[in-house]
């Protein structure tokens, strides 16, 4: 087991390390110069700015110069200087993880609960109308673009109904907390101020159901499917016949082994989840990597896109690992070397 | 005709949302060949002193930031958003088949190489390398699209290579190689003919994905230049402003009912796919 963890992480640093030659050939072997981009039109025309600006950046260098010199800094913990905020990147991505974090979390609780719920219902009525209502909206869930759908419940729930606060992380009106983990409720629970935590909490609300239809929908699908298969096996016909009372064969028997195969798809919907992000936070003016991410490349600024694909892949790798064990403990069946 | 209707009726049984799907598709053939009958106007030209004007008998989804009749653009829009989705989905299917192709016959380090390769465009989340990649190459309808496919490639190439690994050992690939075929052959003659079922499929339950994200890249916009319509792109438009819902409302129901459509077809045909396949899925 250990040998398969410290085997996977080294897997990890194999990936990061693709990572950021995918990354440099994308950013440097394109016709875009952020030069002009960076100094203006009047400075980019004066050659001995361009020059001092090149050099500065490292930029009059061959290309596997750059990118030794890169990874050299990458190495010691420096991604670089973003080109639109000025700060170094690695700053940068610690400010704005965790809105992210908080959103994509509160969205993965979103879609395994709802998905869940759904499959579970789906199967139990199979072929039934429920069964055929949530086929047909778990295909809608997966068919929605969340930049599409986050204007129309803003719309709706914000603007219309004033059921739930617009964009942000907590109404204008309210002081924020001082910044202590970055986590916008769990600053708020810090600061002891729980009509501030219920505000933050209920500023999730539309920004993470957004985020979470499109894997509701995936997870609604799978946990239907593998528990319709779980419901066929023989050892549950046995259960059956020896007269088990149907509380204890849903809940020892089908639940428990036919939702084991949705916790893998939980790391799949964490991917799929942070590239979500990139316009739900710009939507709802969400001060995390999504929307850094948006700037950043919309900005042609390399060295900050470079380190939020760095984040990001790395997130996603490792809670890809932690599925994978979460699995093993589950299944006892799963073991590995 | 009888037979037709007895054809439908019984596609109708089966699975009524894949019936729903085609009629979808259907609609949207008709809208995209006889987008100059159905419009109003040409979707380009603009009237700003009808800016942001709320549906309405004249402009029956209402108008946007520069007075443009947004139902026009939606139908315009379909000549651009539908071809689109249909090129990434081909020529990823083309690059990503191929490669799986290759790997999956040849094996040993030339399968080694180019799955490490895939599994390093898996390791993104997608979205986020073809936002960079579209980015670098500058905004255009060409780039993104490249974008798109860069990121959506190797899913063929996974489910391809798994198809050619299981084939590999069956006796009918046997009894071609036995018969002397040379490699070309066995793979045209034998091999890729059994793969198009399930390659088919994948790409059925893709295309609704492709144009997602596709309109994601445009709606950052990364994609096709203005004034063209395009639906990504017009519903940033009502991003804008989310108080005038008409402008994101009608492109983005454009883009759903397409995506909806593919996936409710999709669906059905993994429904009726062999058991053993569908996990590749």
């Amino acid at each position: 087991m250990i040998k398969y963890i410290i085997r996977r992480l080294l897997a990890i640093v194999l990936i990061m390390f693709g990572v950021t030659i995918i990354m440099f050939l994308v950013t440097h072997l394109v016709p875009t110069d952020p030069t002009v981009r960076y100094l203006g039109e009047k400075a980019a025309s004066n050659p001995t700015i361009v020059e001092a600006f090149r050099a500065r950046w490292g930029l009059d260098q061959p290309l596997h110069m750059q990118y030794f010199v890169y990874m050299k800094n990458l190495l010691h913990g420096d991604l670089g200087v973003s080109l639109t905020t000025r700060q170094n990147v690695g700053r940068d991505l610690l400010i704005y993880f965790p809105a992210t974090i908080e959103l994509a979390g509160a969205a993965i609780l979103i879609s395994a609960v709802l998905g869940g719920l759904t499959g579970i219902t789906a199967a139990w009525w199979r072929g039934k109308w429920f069964d055929n209502v949530a086929r047909a909206g778990s295909l809608l869930g997966v068919s929605i673009p969340g930049f599409w759908l986050g204007l129309i419940v803003l719309y709706i729930f914000y603007y219309r109904l004033g059921w739930f606060p617009g964009p942000g992380q907590l109404s204008a009106n309210l002081d924020v907390p001082a910044r202590i983990t970055g986590f916008m409720t769990i600053d708020c629970l810090v600061a002891g101020r729980f009509d501030l935590f219920l505000n933050a909490l209920w500023h999730l609300v539309l920004p993470a159901s957004v985020l979470a239809s499109f894997s509701s929908g995936l997870i609604a699908r799978t946990s239907r499917s593998s528990l319709l298969e779980v419901m066929q096996q023989d050892y549950i016909r046995t259960a059956k016949a020896k007269g088990l009372p149907t509380r204890t064969l849903v809940y020892k028997h089908v639940l428990r082994n036919g939702l084991i195969p949705t916790v893998t798809l939980l790391g799949l919907a964490f991917g799929s989840m942070l590239g979500g992000t990139v316009f739900v936070e710009t939507i709802f003016a969400w001060p995390g990597l999504g929307r850094y991410a948006y700037l950043a490349s919309t900005g042609l600024d390399f060295p900050a896109i470079t380190g939020v694909t760095l984040l990001f892949t790395f997130t996603y790798a490792l809670v890809n690992l932690l599925v994978d064990l979460m699995y093993a403990a589950l299944d006892p069946r799963v073991v590995y070397k | 005709m009888k037979k037709v209707r007895v054809a439908l009726s019984r596609m109708w049984r089966a699975s009524p949302l894949a019936v729903l799907g085609m009629l979808i598709l259907l609609g949207w053939l008709v809208v995209l060949i006889f987008a100059e009958q159905i419009s109003i106007n040409d979707g380009i030209v603009q009237d700003l002193v009808q800016r942001f004007k709320p549906p309405s008998w004249k402009h029956p989804f209402g108008t946007d930031s520069l007075g443009r009749d947004i139902f026009s653009r939606v139908v315009f829009g379909s000549r651009i958003s539908i071809p689109v989705a249909f090129m990434v989905v081909g020529v990823s299917l083309l690059l990503g088949g191929t490669v799986g192709l290759v790997a999956g016959y040849f094996g040993k380090a030339v399968d080694e190489i180019l799955m490490r390769i895939c599994d390093l465009v898996l390791s993104f989340p997608g979205i986020i390398l073809a936002l960079a990649i579209a980015a670098a190459l500058g905004p255009s309808l060409l780039h993104s699209l490249i974008a798109v496919v860069a990121v959506s490639w190797p899913i063929y190439a996974r489910l391809m290579r798994s198809l050619v690994i299981s084939m590999r050992s069956s006796e009918y690939v046997d009894a071609v190689v036995a018969q002397g075929a040379r490699v070309p052959r066995i793979l045209a003659g034998t091999v890729i003919p059994n793969t198009i079922s399930a390659v088919f499929i994948m790409a059925t339950l893709d295309l609704g994905n492709a144009m997602l994200t596709f309109a994601g890249l445009s709606f950052l916009g990364l994609g096709q230049a203005p004034p063209t319509a395009e639906w990504g792109a017009m519903v940033s438009v009502g991003a804008q402003d989310f108080t005038k819902w008409w402008v994101a409302m009608f492109p983005g129901l454009a883009i759903v009912s397409f995506a909806l459509a593919w996936n409710f077809i999709g669906d059905a045909l993994r429904d009726l796919m062999d058991p053993s396949l569908r996990r590749l899925l």
